[in-house]
């Protein structure tokens, strides 16, 4: 089943879609959530969660900005990461409350991100694909470095050398702080 | 995250308002990279195009991408790991045979690595099968297609056919390339399927990268192919110090061809079985070459001499001295050329000095028949006795004498004149690197440089008996 047929049966049978979504694409997203809940253990709670904000959600979804994989790998993605900073939370308030306040951007501060992501989002264009491909797993998959390395058939210490060059790469590009 | 820094964070937020496109989300899943590896890899190495050299480079390039791929996938479930065992017998194999590929042991081991390279493969396929089976259903999938079954089915009958119709001709070759093509089509559709939930395989760790893998894989094969094709192609000759004393025959035979017109220096350069095939002889020229330089300047001073031995027969002499350089990568070559009527026998001493030590050895000497288009007279067969011979690194006094016996006249009388000419070439070759090894005697010497000829015409009196 295509991605234009499961969008059609989830607008005729939304039950049924969302069933054969969930079959398709659960592997992926439970992929993506792996990464980035690999400490915290909870990824079967977070897929739960996903699957519910994906039935809330479904609606939003425009095939126009981007493909389904994508949209549910953000969402799965942006879940995760939620999860993961309500679980430090929690163990930062067990041990000493100390967890950083969290608040919504100033328009600036909204200005000065757009800025950082068209910057990016060029440096990102000038990579070559292996360099972007390992700069989405470790940053926006967030995944560890030894599943990184794995995964691109390279050694750890490889792939942190290799992080390492990105890293400057993009310091020099988008400017940062020293190492 | 703890160990991140503020530009990591920063990165981290930033990334978040770009979310990946629909390609790198595939890229990213371990499924993807490690299957188009073995697709890429079962392409390469089942089929063999015998051409520019495709026959090595492909295999070479095929069997390290499936070792990749298997490598990665190889904890996923036993299969997956009997396929990696398999690629890795496959690089092993491949790489001693394409070694002794360019070692005269090519031929022997032939047969039993093309048996077992045959097996591993039709084993792997197998495996794979199993392979992608299992993790199907892992993901509670069941796979509509079987396209590895039909890969079997497909290498075992290019085997049959390899074995029994060696050459079943364009219908069948055309026949076999599109099932191929079809199944190839058919396991990339598997491959793609297989994508959606390929991302619940995992990814085994590794202890080199694959790009490290294969610099050191192809880097350590080319230079081992080098070293054997050139200790394989480069003349080896096993020579034993020269004797300085004579038998007292021999020494007799010196002195009297001494006697005769040879001088010391030419008769120094001529061995104990030499001289006692002249103890008959009953004149003697000898004859220096007019041009004693080459292209090389005076790199090679060429002298002759001819033995008149009685009955008829005669046996020459053309004495090469090398001056200049010797090099591990070039080697001699000395042809003498001569009408196929007349008889001769041919051989090809050389002598050098190493170490305050002198060395003397027999270089193998090749006949050869042609048919030569001569300007003036038309075509005609001609006989070449060829030597091919190298000096070891360091050698001095270099010299190589060529010798060959001569039927001059079939009833000889006193008094009777006779002329001779006498052509030996003297060339300089490359060191050919054939691979796969072909045998030196096989091979047109490569590049060869005239350096060059001795060219003369020997003035005869028979002596009046």
């Amino acid at each position: 089943m295509t991605d234009t047929e499961l969008l059609d049966l989830l607008r005729r049978d939304r039950a049924a879609g969302t069933e054969a979504l969930l079959t398709r694409y659960r592997p992926l997203m439970r992929y993506v959530i792996g990464g980035i809940l690999a400490e915290s253990g909870d990824g079967e709670d977070c897929l739960s969660e996903v699957c519910l904000v994906l039935w809330q959600k479904l609606d939003s979804f425009d095939p126009a900005k981007g493909s389904l994989s994508a949209w549910l790998t953000a969402v799965a993605r942006n879940t995760a990461l939620n999860h993961l900073k309500a679980h430090r939370r929690r163990e930062a308030h067990t041990a000493e409350a100390t967890g950083e306040p969290v608040s919504p951007d100033t328009p600036e501060q909204a200005l000065l991100r757009r800025e950082r992501a068209e910057r990016l989002k060029a440096a990102l264009g000038g990579l070559r694909d292996r360099d972007r491909q390992l700069f989405y797993r470790r940053y926006y998959y967030l995944q560890p470095l030894s599943q990184i390395a794995a995964e691109m058939g390279m050694t750890e210490r490889a792939a942190e050398g290799r992080l390492y060059r990105l890293r400057q790469r993009l310091r020099q590009e988008l400017g940062g702080d020293e190492p | 995250m703890s160990e991140w820094n503020e530009f990591d964070r920063e990165l981290m937020e930033t990334v978040t308002d770009l979310p990946p496109t629909a390609g790198t989300v595939r890229a990213v899943t371990p499924w993807r990279d490690a299957m188009g590896r073995i697709l890429l890899g079962l392409c390469l190495t089942c089929f063999s195009l015998n051409f520019l050299y495709l026959q090595y480079l492909l295999p070479a390039i095929g069997t390290v991408q499936l070792y990749l791929g298997f490598r990665t996938l190889r904890g996923n479930n036993r299969f997956f790991n009997f396929c990696w065992f398999c690629s890795i017998c496959k690089v092993i194999l491949l790489f001693i045979g394409f070694v002794l590929e360019a070692t005269p042991y090519s031929n022997r081991l032939s047969v039993p690595r093309t048996v077992l390279q045959a097996g591993i493969t039709l084993a792997m396929l197998l495996a794979l099968r199993q392979a992608l089976r299992l993790s199907a259903s892992a993901a509670d999938r069941a796979m509509d297609r079987d396209p590895l079954l039909w890969a079997a089915v497909w290498y075992a009958a290019l085997i049959a056919l390899a074995l029994f119709w060696p050459e079943p001709g364009w219908v069948v070759f055309l026949l076999m390339v599109f099932a191929f093509y079809r199944i190839a089509k058919s396991l990339h559709g598997v491959t793609v399927e297989l994508e959606e939930w390929g991302c619940g395989v995992r990814a085994s760790s590794v202890r080199f990268s694959g790009r490290q893998f294969q610099m050191v894989y192809y880097a350590s094969l080319l230079a081992l192919i080098l070293l054997c094709g050139l200790l394989s192609n480069h003349v080896w000759l096993k020579a034993e110090p020269i004797e300085q004393r004579f038998t007292d025959e021999a020494e007799a035979t010196r002195q009297h061809l001494k006697s005769l017109g040879m001088p010391e220096d030419f008769l120094t350069q001529l061995p104990e079985e030499e001289l006692r095939q002249l103890s008959g002889a009953s004149a003697c020229q000898y004859l220096e070459n007019e041009k004693a330089s080459s292209w090389a300047d005076k790199s090679l001073r060429l002298s002759g001499a001819m033995v008149y031995l009685g009955g008829g027969t005669a046996r020459f002499y053309v004495l090469a001295e090398y001056e200049d350089e010797t090099s591990l990568f070039w080697q001699n070559l000395a042809e003498f050329a001569n009408s196929s009527t007349v008889r001769w026998d041919g051989a090809c001493y050389l002598s050098y000095e190493k170490s305050g030590t002198g060395y003397r050895t027999i270089v193998p000497v090749q006949e050869r028949t042609e048919t030569v288009d001569n300007y003036f007279s038309g075509p005609s067969e001609s006989t070449f006795i060829r030597a091919r011979y190298s000096f070891p690194a360091g050698a001095k006094n270099r010299t190589c004498l060529f010798v060959c016996t001569q039927t001059l006249w079939e009833s000889p009388g006193p008094g009777t004149d006779y002329y001779y000419d006498c052509i030996v070439n003297f060339y300089r070759s490359r060191l050919s690197l054939t691979y796969p090894y072909r045998p030196l005697s096989g091979q047109e010497p490569s590049h060869r440089r005239e350096l060059t000829q001795f060219c003369q015409i020997f003035e005869f009196s028979l002596p009046q008996s």
